[in-house]
């Protein structure tokens, strides 16, 4: 399996992601790296039942996505991974996920922007001084803008 | 009374009211929360929350989305955890002139979604071939 698009986009599957992003990136797995969600049993079933038809979608804490992903190395997929902040990815890195490309989705990652948290920033930070790329890009047709280091 | 919340991306919801009452008048029924460019899922379910509380002491609410797992939708159904209410969604004018048509007969909101969703379906058609159809 590939990861082909891993974001950070707080809504989670909405929709852009299943009118625009799933099929501009032709993904056949969507999993979703968020711990609330797993213990949210009606809004995953809601999500695994209607994404749209013949995409797998899995609801995992950070380290199942880890486990899920070494377990189907060989299989074939194309990836979506999504979580609702940074966070996660940089768990999945440390995990040895091969991450080269994070997406933010949100333009509060601008690093004029104050209201960002302290961890988000330090997730990017670390995932930047680990060689991931980061960037901003909200809908396919947008120019992605590369995210430089936070200064704390 | 039956009241309607109609929630979308942008500005479909309150312009679907507009469109609407321009064919049934104004039933003062219908309520509309759109989620602005930027604004976060949470700001919108509280938004929508807050509307719903309200509505509900004066009766059964139906809540229309716009369409399937947009951020609208995602919401309504997370409220639905915690508050009774119909939820159909694929906003369109069949669906909404449906559930006006009848929401003064004595049937429940539940009753009332199914015969306006089977009403609206057969009212979503390709016009041309179901004319040439129709000659055939």
């Amino acid at each position: 399996m590939i990861i082909v698009l891993a974001r950070v986009d707080e809504r989670l599957i909405h929709g852009q992601i299943i009118n625009q992003w799933i099929s501009t990136v032709n993904a056949s797995h969507v999993l979703i790296a968020d711990e609330e969600l797993v213990k949210d049993k009606l809004m995953s079933n809601i999500y695994k039942m209607l994404v749209p038809l013949g995409l797998d979608v899995q609801i995992l804490s950070p380290i199942d996505v880890a486990l899920f992903l070494k377990e189907y190395d060989q299989e074939e997929g194309r990836v979506l991974l999504l979580a609702k902040t940074p966070q996660p990815f940089e768990r999945l890195v440390r995990l040895k996920v091969p991450l080269e490309h994070i997406m933010l989705a949100d333009k509060v990652y601008y690093p004029n922007k104050l209201v960002l948290p302290a961890e988000s920033k330090d997730s990017i930070n670390w995932l930047i001084a680990n060689g991931v790329r980061v960037e901003i890009q909200n809908f396919p047709i947008d120019e992605p803008q590369p995210v430089p280091p936070y200064k704390l | 009374m039956i009241s309607c919340i109609l929630i979308s991306h942008g500005p479909l919801a309150g312009a679907m009211i507009k469109s609407v009452e321009t064919v049934i008048g104004n039933k003062n029924r219908m309520y509309a929360v759109e989620l602005e460019v930027g604004e976060s899922a949470d700001n919108f379910v509280r938004k929508l929350e807050s509307v719903l509380r309200l509505f509900l002491q004066f009766g059964e609410v139906i809540v229309v989305s716009d369409f399937l797992l947009g951020t609208p939708f995602n919401a309504a159904v997370q409220l639905s955890e915690h508050y009774r209410f119909e939820h159909v969604t694929g906003m369109s004018a069949p669906i909404l002139l449906a559930i006006l048509k009848e929401c003064d007969e004595k049937i429940g909101a539940q009753e009332l979604c199914t015969r306006a969703l089977n009403e609206a379906v057969n009212q979503t058609m390709d016009v041309n071939r179901f004319i040439k159809e129709m000659i055939d």
